[in-house]
């Protein structure tokens, strides 16, 4: 783990409000897909806090990160970083997806655009040689990640309330031959996700299996990111967990999904 | 070298005036992988109760202007699980580690301290080097010279006691007959703010640099009722910030956020500090 400066090398619109940077990060340990990076945003009077990103990894000490449209000033702050800036991180920090050698049909699902860190969990299974299969929902076709930028070795699905794109319906209502199907499924995306694909689980592979479901539980502010601030804690049977340090990705079958 | 018990038979002489304050380094380790915590005098854990404390369910944190609001509700698993997970980093680590206990009832504030205090490395020395009792707004000097009481019936380790920020004179007074060895000043306020656009309102303690002023003035303040040696904490963002807390007359110096937002930089006070100190 390291403070460092990165340097923003290049910026594509990978799809209209859908950006995609590049850095460089030559002092920076390869972060794991899920992994997370503080980085120091605008000015310490609106961003006092550092804000957590996923970086997706690529070769040769570089990452990508998805950037959207974002209400907060930090990540909008961000999105208009442009080649040639330089961003001050922590990292890389917590515990990122794993991914067995035994996995070789990887199923990847995400109700939100923050998909980031299913990208690089994707890249990762790939080239280990694992099929995967990815499945994204949303309300509408503008706010599913662009299937153009997506690699032709994926299988895709997408699921819209709409219709605008793919199944009309809950992303979760496509999942239940699919987790069948799976080694492993990994989620980004909200509680109500967690909860109803935990529970899909349970009756597509007939109990609560460890070491199957994990996912990233994004809603607690990850701010210290050393397990020092406390403000990171979610709710397990056996009393709280830190994400910032004991996830943020988990085995959904450890936490209580309020 | 400096020394904040210097009328107690084991006293506290630090080797660096810059500790990390409580709340900020879980309970010594936690920024290990990123710092040289050998550059700090001390750091002071987060709380330590006798029973475990589950703390509030979120949201905890709420960024203001310039800073933020947190209530981890003393959140802790208890002193003997503390214990278990954390005396041998406690004794593996060349800083000194203060034990941080926030009020609780006198008997069992006896039994956390009585516990902490006998802990000692392999070749028979403490392996904590004092404790910090921290008081909560609106403590009454009467209830604070029985929780000081009771914390020196189960230690014999020096004890500092951390302050509110605007404790008033017979509460600084109240402690320093109770032969506290040396204040804190101070905890950081409470205040509220919105956890996010739309979000729940939650209170809990203030951080940011704005602390910094507040803690100078009661620093100023003691320095003219009372002759303890006084560590000075709250919002330190710049060396200067730390200077000013050391020209004012204060023995040693406490970061807290800092560490959050910052923590080359506070290793970097800290190194600064010692080689001028």
């Amino acid at each position: 783990m390291v403070q460092t400066q990165v340097s923003v090398t290049q910026k594509e619109t990978i799809a209209p409000a859908w950006w995609r940077l590049t850095l460089v990060a030559p002092e920076l340990p390869s972060p794991l897909p899920g992994q997370f990076l503080l980085v120091r945003c605008a000015d310490r009077l609106t961003c006092y806090l550092r804000r957590p990103i996923f970086p997706i990894p690529l070769p040769q000490a570089q990452f990508t990160l998805l950037l959207r449209p974002d209400p907060d000033p930090g990540l909008a702050w961000l999105s208009a970083r442009q080649p040639g800036d330089t961003l001050d991180v922590i990292g890389p920090l917590g515990r990122g997806f794993p991914l067995p050698k035994n996995v070789r049909h990887l199923l990847l699902v995400s109700d939100t655009p923050a998909m980031g860190p299913l990208l690089g969990q994707m890249e990762r299974a790939i080239a280990a040689g694992a099929a995967v299969t990815l499945v994204l929902g949303s309300s509408r076709a503008s706010a599913l990640y662009p299937v153009a930028a997506l690699p032709p070795a994926v299988e895709y699905q997408a699921a819209t309330l709409d219709g605008s794109l793919g199944y009309r319906g809950p992303v979760t209502e496509l999942l239940p031959d699919l987790l069948r199907w799976a080694d492993m499924t990994c989620l980004v995306g909200s509680t109500l996700l967690y909860q109803t694909v935990r529970r899909q689980m349970e009756q597509a592979r007939l109990r609560a299996e460890a070491n199957f479901l994990y996912g990233l539980v994004a809603d607690s502010p990850l701010a210290c990111g050393m397990g020092a601030c406390l403000s990171c804690a979610v709710s397990t049977p056996n009393g709280f967990k830190l994400a910032c340090v004991e996830g943020p990705v988990f085995d959904l079958t450890e936490l209580e999904l309020l | 070298m400096i020394e904040l018990a210097p009328q107690h038979k084991i006293g506290l002489s630090l080797s660096n005036p810059v500790m990390i304050a409580a709340g900020c380094a879980g309970y010594g380790q936690a920024y290990h992988s990123l710092l040289d915590l050998a550059a700090f005098g001390a750091i002071v854990t987060n709380p330590i109760t006798l029973r475990p404390r589950r703390g509030p369910a979120q949201p905890r944190l709420a960024e203001t202007p310039g800073g933020f609001i947190l209530n981890t509700g003393e959140q802790n698993p208890g002193v003997k699980k503390i214990i278990q997970q954390a005396q041998k980093s406690w004794t593996n680590l060349s800083t000194a580690i203060i034990a941080h206990l926030p009020v609780d009832e006198p008997d069992d504030l006896l039994r956390t301290a009585r516990a902490l205090a006998h802990l000692e490395t392999p070749q028979g020395q403490n392996v904590l080097a004092a404790i910090e009792l921290g008081l909560p707004p609106q403590a009454h000097p009467h209830e604070a010279r029985r929780w000081i009481r009771a914390i020196q019936e189960g230690s014999p380790l020096p004890l500092l006691v951390k302050l509110p920020l605007g404790t008033p004179f017979d509460l600084a007074e109240a402690v320093a007959e109770a032969q506290a060895d040396a204040l804190v000043i101070g905890s950081p306020p409470q205040g509220a703010a919105q956890a996010g656009h739309g979000g729940a309102i939650i209170s809990g303690a203030l951080y940011g640099p704005a602390l910094h002023s507040l803690a100078l003035y009661d620093l100023q303040q003691l320095k003219s009722w009372l002759d303890l040696p006084i560590v000075a904490a709250g919002g330190i963002h710049s060396l200067a910030n730390a200077e000013a807390f050391l020209a004012a007359g204060a023995t040693a110096i406490q970061l807290d956020s800092l560490l959050f937002i910052e923590p080359k930089q506070a290793e970097s006070i800290a190194k600064h500090l010692n080689s001028t100190g």
